[in-house]
Order: C-alpha cells, then sequence, then structure tokens
C-alpha cells in the first residue's frame, strides 16, 4: 500500500451549482498532505466522498488501501477526523464524550489520551457548550488523537482559532506525526500554516485538483521571470507556463509566471532567441495565487 | 457501545421521560378517584355512573403515544443538529447504529412503563372492589408497553429518515385523509377507510379498545 | 302563475308586510304612541291566515314531488306476519330476512299488538334516498329505518335498528296512566351486554346485591318492590338516595303529598326514618336511581321467555301492577323472573380486560416493520 487516500476520476456533482469533476487524488502513506484551496473550492465535500459521508456520482475511492464504502466501518477504526464544524454533542462534559467516543474505538489509548488532555489543558469537567472555540478545538483534536489512528483527517482544524491555540493543535499534531508515523491530511485554506510542515500539497480550486505536487517543488518552483524578445509561441518547454503577462509598449519585455522552474532551464531561452533577464523568487502565498489564476477560465496565456 | 449509547440518550430523554414517568404513576391514581376508597360509596346520586377506572382514560393511549414519541425524537435530536457527521464517522454500520440507538430507547421506555405499572397496582389496592369488579394492573401495564414499543418504532424511523422522506409521508398521509377519505366514503367505504388504521390487525389496533384499569 | 311562484309570492308578501309592520309599528309608537298591544296582536293575527296558505302549498308541492320521485324508485311491500316494510325493489330479500330475523328471535309474542298493526315500516339497508315515497295510509304512522350510507351496514347493526323501532312502537300498547305506562319511561331495545355493564357500575346497593344473586334485590334495583324495606332497604340504598327517592316521589304528585307530616320531616329535616316509612308505601312505583332502561330490558326479557303469546298475555293484565304483568307475561314467578333476569345479566359479562392477550403479537409485528425501516433509512449520507 503506498497511499493512504485514493482518489481515481471521481466525480460529484450537486444539483445545478458545484461539481467536483474528475478528481483524482494520491496521498502518499507516511506523509503530511496539505489540502490547499480558497473557499468554497471543494476541500470538504472531498473531504466527505473520502470519508464515505457522501457517495460519488463516480470514480473510485480507497482509503488505506480498501475500497470507499464497502469496508468503511472497520477503515473508519484506523481513521481520525476532526471535522471543520464541532460535531461532538454539546449537553457533554470533555470527560462524557472522551467515554463515548473511546467506546467505538479498540485502539483507544486511555494513558496517552489522559496525558494529551493536560498538555492540551482541557478540563474534563467541563461542558462542551461553554467552551470557547479554541477548547472546543482541541477537543475535537483530543478526540482523534487518543484512538491511535493510521490516518488523520483534520478538516480546517485551525480556522478561527487564535495564534496560541493554532499552534498547540500543530504541535501536538506533528508530535503525533512523529512518534506514529501516521498520515495526515490537513485542509486549509492558510498556506502560510501548511507550509512549514507539510511534505505535499494539493491545490483545489473550483472542484479541480489544479496541483499536486511536493511542497518543495511547490515552494521553489513557481517563480516569476522576465523575459526579453520572448518568442509568440513558447514551443516545447521544460516548465510549465502559468500566465504571460505585463508586454510593455514596445513589446520586448514580457513577465512570464512558470511553476516547475529550475536553473539549468535558462538555457531555454537561448535556444528561442530570447533574453532571461531576472528570476524572481515568489513566497508561497503569491505562487498559490498564480496557480490559482492559472487554472481558472479568465487566465491570460498567450 | 451500548452503555454510552444509553447514557447519551438519558442525557437527551431525561427532561421529558421524568414528567411522562411521574404521570405514568399517577393517572392510574387519579383514575380511582372519586371512588371513596370504596366503589359503590361516592358519586353521583342517578342513573348509573362509571368510575373513570372502568370507562378508560383515553389519556392512557395518548400517554403511550407521546412517550415513544418523545423517546424518538430525543434519540436523534443531536445527530439532526450536527448533521449527523459524527454519527458518519464512526467505525460503525449504518443499521448497528440505529439498533444502538433503538435498543437505548427501548431500555429508556421501561421506565414510564414501570411507572405506569406501579401506579396501577398501587391505585388497584388502594380502592375496595365489590362484587363483580376486577381491577387488571398486569393487563394495563403490558398494554401500555406495547402501545410505547409501537408509538418508538414508528417515530424512531421517522427521526432516523430524512427529512424529505418525512415530508413525503406527512403529504401522503394528509392526502390520502383529504381526498381518499372522502372519495371512499361517496362509496360507503368511509367506515372501513377511517377504521383501516384503527381495525384489528391495523397498526394502531393498540391504541383503541378497553384501556380500564377496573373493569366489570 | 304555477304554484311554486305563488307560494313565493305570499311568503314575501308576508315577510314584507313584517317589515312594514315592525318598523310602522315602532314609528306607529313613536309617531302614535296611543297605539295599544291588543291593536298591534290584531295586525299580526290578520296575517297569519297568509301565512297558513302559503305553508299549505308548499306542503303540497313537497308531496307532488314525492309522488314524482316514488315513479322513479321503484318499491316493494314485504309482509311478514304482523308487519308491513316498504322497502327498495333490490332490498327485498334483505329485508324479509333481516325483519324475520329479528321477530323470531325477540318479538315472536307480539303479533297481537294493536300498536303494531298501527305501524308501517320503512328499511333501506344503505339509505339511497331521504325518504322512501309512497301513498301512505293517513291512520298509520310511518316508522322509517335507514342504515346510513356513510357506514359500512352490516346485519346486526340493522338488526338492532329493526328492534329498537319494533320495541319503540308497541309501548303504545299500554295504555296511558297505567303502571306499565309509567315504569316504562325508558323505550328501546337494551342490550344485555350494556345492561350488565350498568349494573356492575351502579352505584346503588341493591344492583350490587342483585349481581351477588339476592333477587330480591334485583326487584329492588328494578324498582318493582322492595320486598321487607324496612330491613333491606337500608342495605340497598344510601340515606340520601333514601331521600332523594322520596323527593321525585313528591315531585310527581301522584303518591305523597307535600302537606303529609312524614315528608315534611323527611325532606325538611332530613329524618331518614321518615323517609324510609314513606317508601314503605310505595309498593309497586319506585324512584329508584337506576336507568330506565334496565326496565325496558326486563320486559323484553319477559316476553322473550313467555314465547308465544307473551304479548297478548301483556294486553290482557295492561292495567295491572307491574309484577302481575312481568309474571303473567313470561309465566315465571317474580322470584323465578328475576333470577332469570340476573342470570342473563351474567351471562352477558362482556370480555372486558385491558389486557391485550394474543394481539400483542400483531403489535410487535407492526413495530417491527417501522423498526426495519429506521434500519434502511436513506439519512445514511450527507446531501
Amino acid at each position: 500500500m503506498n497511499n493512504a487516500i485514493e482518489l481515481n476520476g471521481v466525480g460529484w456533482k450537486a444539483g445545478k451549482g458545484f461539481e467536483l469533476r474528475d478528481l483524482t487524488l494520491r496521498v502518499p502513506t507516511g506523509s503530511i498532505y496539505g489540502f490547499l484551496g480558497p473557499n468554497g473550492s471543494g476541500k470538504t465535500t472531498t473531504i466527505r466522498l473520502f470519508m464515505g459521508m457522501m457517495r460519488p456520482d463516480r470514480g473510485d475511492i480507497r482509503l488505506l488501501g480498501k475500497q470507499v464504502p464497502r469496508e468503511l466501518p472497520r477503515i473508519l477504526a484506523r481513521v481520525g477526523f476532526v471535522p471543520e464544524r464541532p460535531h461532538v454533542y454539546p449537553a457533554l462534559t470533555v470527560g462524557e464524550a472522551l467515554r463515548y467516543h473511546a467506546s467505538f474505538y479498540p485502539s483507544w489509548d486511555r494513558s496517552w489520551s489522559g496525558d494529551l488532555m493536560e498538555r492540551l489543558d482541557l478540563d474534563p469537567v467541563r461542558k462542551i457548550s461553554r467552551m470557547s472555540k479554541g477548547e472546543t478545538g482541541k477537543l475535537l483534536l483530543l478526540l482523534a488523537l487518543s484512538q491511535r489512528p493510521d490516518l488523520l483527517v483534520l478538516d480546517e482544524p485551525t480556522d478561527g482559532l487564535d495564534p496560541v491555540v493554532r499552534r498547540d493543535v500543530l504541535t501536538a499534531v506533528l508530535d503525533y506525526v512523529s512518534e506514529t508515523s501516521a498520515t495526515v491530511f490537513i485542509s486549509s485554506h492558510l498556506i502560510h500554516e501548511l507550509e512549514r510542515f507539510c511534505d505535499w500539497v494539493g491545490v483545489l480550486d473550483g472542484g479541480q485538483l489544479v496541483a499536486e505536487l511536493p511542497m518543495q517543488s511547490f515552494k521553489n518552483g513557481i517563480k516569476r521571470i522576465r523575459v526579453s524578445n520572448a518568442p509568440h509561441v513558447p514551443g516545447d518547454t521544460p516548465f510549465v507556463i502559468l500566465r504571460r503577462s505585463g508586454i510593455d509598449a514596445l513589446g520586448a519585455m514580457e513577465t512570464w509566471t512558470v511553476r516547475g522552474w529550475q536553473d539549468p532551464m535558462r538555457q531555454y531561452f537561448e535556444g528561442v532567441g530570447a533574453t532571461l533577464r531576472d528570476v524572481i523568487d515568489l513566497d508561497l502565498e503569491e505562487g498559490f495565487v498564480e496557480l490559482l489564476r492559472s487554472a481558472r477560465p479568465n487566465n491570460h496565456r498567450s | 457501545m451500548y452503555q454510552p449509547m444509553l447514557f447519551i440518550h438519558w442525557k437527551q430523554a431525561s427532561w421529558p421521560l421524568l414528567p411522562i414517568s411521574v404521570a405514568a404513576f399517577g393517572l392510574p391514581l387519579l383514575s380511582v378517584q372519586g371512588m371513596g376508597g370504596n366503589v359503590g360509596e361516592e358519586g353521583l346520586f342517578a342513573a348509573a355512573y362509571s368510575p373513570l377506572a372502568v370507562i378508560g382514560l383515553p389519556l392512557y393511549p395518548i400517554l403511550a403515544f407521546l412517550t415513544g414519541a418523545a423517546l424518538a425524537l430525543t434519540s436523534w435530536n443531536w445527530d439532526h443538529q450536527q448533521n449527523h457527521v459524527y454519527a458518519l464517522s464512526l467505525p460503525l454500520a449504518r443499521w448497528e447504529y440505529a439498533m444502538l440507538k433503538m435498543g437505548a430507547g427501548a431500555v429508556l421506555a421501561l421506565i414510564p412503563v414501570t411507572a405506569l405499572w406501579l401506579g396501577a397496582h398501587v391505585a388497584s389496592a388502594s380502592v375496595t372492589l365489590p362484587v363483580g369488579l376486577s381491577a387488571y394492573p398486569n393487563e394495563l401495564g403490558v398494554r401500555f408497553l406495547l402501545a410505547v414499543a409501537l408509538s418508538y418504532a414508528l417515530f424512531f424511523a421517522m427521526a432516523a429518515g430524512t427529512m424529505r422522506t418525512n415530508l413525503w409521508i406527512v403529504s401522503a398521509a394528509i392526502s390520502a385523509l383529504v381526498i381518499g377519505v372522502p372519495i371512499l366514503a361517496s362509496f360507503g367505504f368511509a367506515d372501513a377507510a377511517l377504521q383501516f388504521l384503527w381495525r384489528p390487525g391495523g397498526p394502531f389496533e393498540v391504541f383503541t379498545g378497553n384501556w380500564a384499569l377496573i373493569d366489570v | 302563475m304555477s304554484s311554486i311562484l305563488q307560494s313565493g309570492v305570499r311568503g314575501l308578501v308576508f315577510v314584507t308586510s313584517l317589515c312594514v309592520v315592525a318598523p310602522t309599528t315602532a314609528s306607529a309608537e313613536q309617531s302614535t304612541p296611543d297605539i295599544t298591544d291588543e291593536q298591534f296582536i290584531r295586525r299580526i293575527e290578520a296575517l297569519v291566515p297568509e301565512y297558513e296558505s302559503a305553508r299549505a302549498a308548499r306542503e303540497a308541492r313537497i308531496q307532488a314531488l314525492r309522488e314524482a320521485e316514488r315513479g322513479s324508485v321503484p318499491l316493494d311491500t314485504v309482509q311478514f306476519g304482523p308487519l308491513r316494510v316498504v322497502t327498495l325493489q333490490g332490498n327485498v330479500d334483505r329485508t324479509r330476512a333481516l325483519f324475520e330475523d329479528t321477530w323470531n328471535e325477540s318479538f315472536s309474542g307480539l303479533e297481537v299488538s294493536p300498536s303494531l298493526a298501527r305501524h308501517l315500516f320503512t328499511f333501506q339497508w344503505r339509505a339511497r334516498v331521504q325518504r322512501l315515497a309512497f301513498a301512505a295510509d293517513p291512520n298509520q304512522q310511518v316508522v322509517a329505518i335507514q342504515l346510513s350510507r356513510a357506514r359500512v351496514p352490516t346485519a346486526d347493526r340493522a338488526k338492532a335498528e329493526i328492534r329498537d323501532a319494533l320495541s319503540r312502537s308497541v309501548l303504545a300498547d299500554f295504555p296511558s296512566g297505567s303502571p306499565m305506562s309509567a315504569w316504562l319511561t325508558a323505550r328501546g331495545y337494551p342490550r344485555s351486554v350494556d345492561m350488565y355493564r350498568l349494573v356492575a357500575l351502579a352505584n346503588v346497593g341493591a344492583t350490587r346485591q342483585c349481581l351477588s344473586g339476592d333477587a330480591g334485590a334485583c326487584g329492588a334495583a328494578l324498582g318493582i318492590g322492595f320486598g321487607d324495606p324496612g330491613a333491606e332497604i337500608s342495605a340497598w340504598f344510601e340515606p340520601h338516595q333514601r331521600l332523594e327517592m322520596v323527593q321525585r316521589a313528591v315531585a310527581s304528585r301522584d303518591h305523597l303529598e307535600t302537606d303529609d307530616a312524614l315528608v315534611r320531616s323527611c325532606i325538611d329535616l332530613n329524618d331518614i326514618a321518615a323517609c324510609d316509612s314513606l317508601l314503605a308505601r310505595l309498593d309497586w312505583v319506585s324512584w329508584v336511581p337506576v336507568s330506565d332502561r334496565l326496565r325496558a330490558h326486563a320486559l323484553w326479557l319477559a316476553v322473550s321467555v313467555g314465547g308465544s303469546g307473551a304479548w297478548g298475555r301483556a294486553l290482557e293484565r295492561a292495567d295491572a301492577p307491574i309484577v302481575d304483568v312481568l309474571e303473567h307475561v313470561s309465566g315465571l314467578s317474580i322470584q323465578e323472573f328475576l333470577t332469570v333476569w340476573r342470570e342473563e345479566l351474567i351471562r352477558n359479562r362482556p370480555d372486558a380486560r385491558a389486557g391485550f392477550g394474543g394481539r400483542g403479537s400483531r403489535v410487535l409485528a407492526w413495530s417491527l416493520i417501522f423498526m426495519a425501516f429506521a434500519m434502511r433509512s436513506t439519512r445514511w449520507r450527507l446531501a
């Protein structure tokens, strides 16, 4: 088993509105996979599909090597899930919620759960309805981690949390991963948050996966280059042109946004009679924005 | 899994269940009020009167109906509020989850049923029955249990379904009543139409008939 | 001008007159305050003949419509013993069977009833028309028996309606003022099962002891005698019940005089001993607070027990005391008859238990069906 999560050609449509089109996604086992996308791009829908909460219209889904939804109960016993919105029963206390949740997971680690509860500073007698957003977020993570999952699925786990809580949550995740080499699938629209610890990144926009690549490539591979005497038709390039823009009045200087850039690729420009003037690094957010822009239908490409 | 499920259901259902149980205990006692501890000594002087205990209060089947409904609706209440995400994320087949819930509710249903059974025994013991009258506390308890079970099962099925399914059911029921019954009545089958649900063998048979604690 | 239009015009004239008269009267009262009540009444009385004439014309029209309707709904007459029953042609066989069964079960001694001969019955198994239109002898009383269209008709229900109609029709055989006519204040043909329940639930010691086997108590419950009232009446009736019995007797104006010292003592001073003494005087009529239907039930049981000729014997003793009538009709002594009556009640004790018996399995089956629906719920996906 190489992939903890596999989606092949998955499609799903909600009436005449939103549609997930031909989604093919692979989350390597043991990786920390960041699932990026703007609000409304379909991240939560994707998660619900591979968690078996929704039925796809077409396509194939495998989770931890097993078919979804056929073997779903067995799969979910090994999956820790933190949803976008709290799903626990508000009238319970923390302790009651833990006992309830624990009853469904044979792999529940009671002592470790207790330690983690202390670390996350949660009071077992506190009622969930009276907890702050941050405390609830920590509780959800505690529930997910205490069952010692092989796959941890986090849907915008830090959304709306203050920086301190956010740090606690992410630290707890990282600690768990370092101990167990579990696979983590974390969705967010906050790119800089994922930047620090994700190995892989998938970018979703408008129901389509526009990019899926190692984080390093994502961080380093998107550049803005300034080219003079650029060819009208670039031909076969060793990199992916995301956007061409900024043709000046004389038509001499262009700005290209490219993906997958590596330094030896300078030679290409010599081959086409163009001159590479400048290579500008983009931060992750700028790169993310350029990726999204390039994926959208009104992208300006030559 | 079952114990925590039972605990969760208790947490949700305790607030309607306690007053229902008090009512279930009190109803048989209320029904023998006016009997003055000795049937025949008090009451109206005129044509024969029927003590409440004998004619059978319609409150018994109403209470049974409400008990089942309250248990079923509270069983699914939190799930509906949280959009069933929690249940769907648990490593449990859907039918298993529903069975656990159903079993939890069935156990909780024993509380008001037992309360009524105890109340019926206390009420029967508190009156001296004359020749010709008998008390049936056990039978009343069993009937109540069956009625609660039916009501619970019906509402559980509805509460477990989608809002769309329930709207279909309610629309069909209303259409049958508003359109179907008058049509059948024009052919002289109103009796049969309206009694279909209540007649022997019908789904709501248990709610009709003799609910008397004390009878001839 | 057609008769309807004439009637309508007359009616309109009448109403208009009223409308004119009333404000005229009011304004007359205002403008001429000296009009007397007598004059006002005379004016109204002057209009009454117009009203009567319009009403007679309307009745005639309705009768004519019925005649026309008669031509469109084919009828037939069923003759069975003294009974004549008009029914729809398609219902003849069923009508005959129902009346025959009912008659043989309960009324076989009634062929001599003079009242019955004055009644004509109509019967509809499922009411097709409001009334069956036919030319009836004005000296005969028409009794309509019809089962509602809205309900599924059954033979049992039809026979209950027939029994009720027949029993009401013959009670006029007892002359007004006779003990039986005073005793039978209820009409109809009560069911034994209902009477058992009535007796079992009655708030009267007499009925309790009647069920326990005391035939004398049964007589007291029926109001046909107290036996030895001094000893038993206090066991059968509560003091406040005995007081009320005296009050009813006094209110009847026939049996107890209000200026009687004992009456004053009983009613005004609540002297129960005085009440008991008064009740001892009431040897055949009773103000027992038990349902009148019980008496009707006793009479019809006597007729049933008496068999052939029973009603004729009742007519022979129409003016006799009730005990005599019941004995003569049933052919039994009053003690024997009361015992038979009690046994009839006991025999019809309803199977009235709160329990559900074997039907519990059906309820469980329905519960399982609903539970199965819950297992199949489609709620198990989001969206």
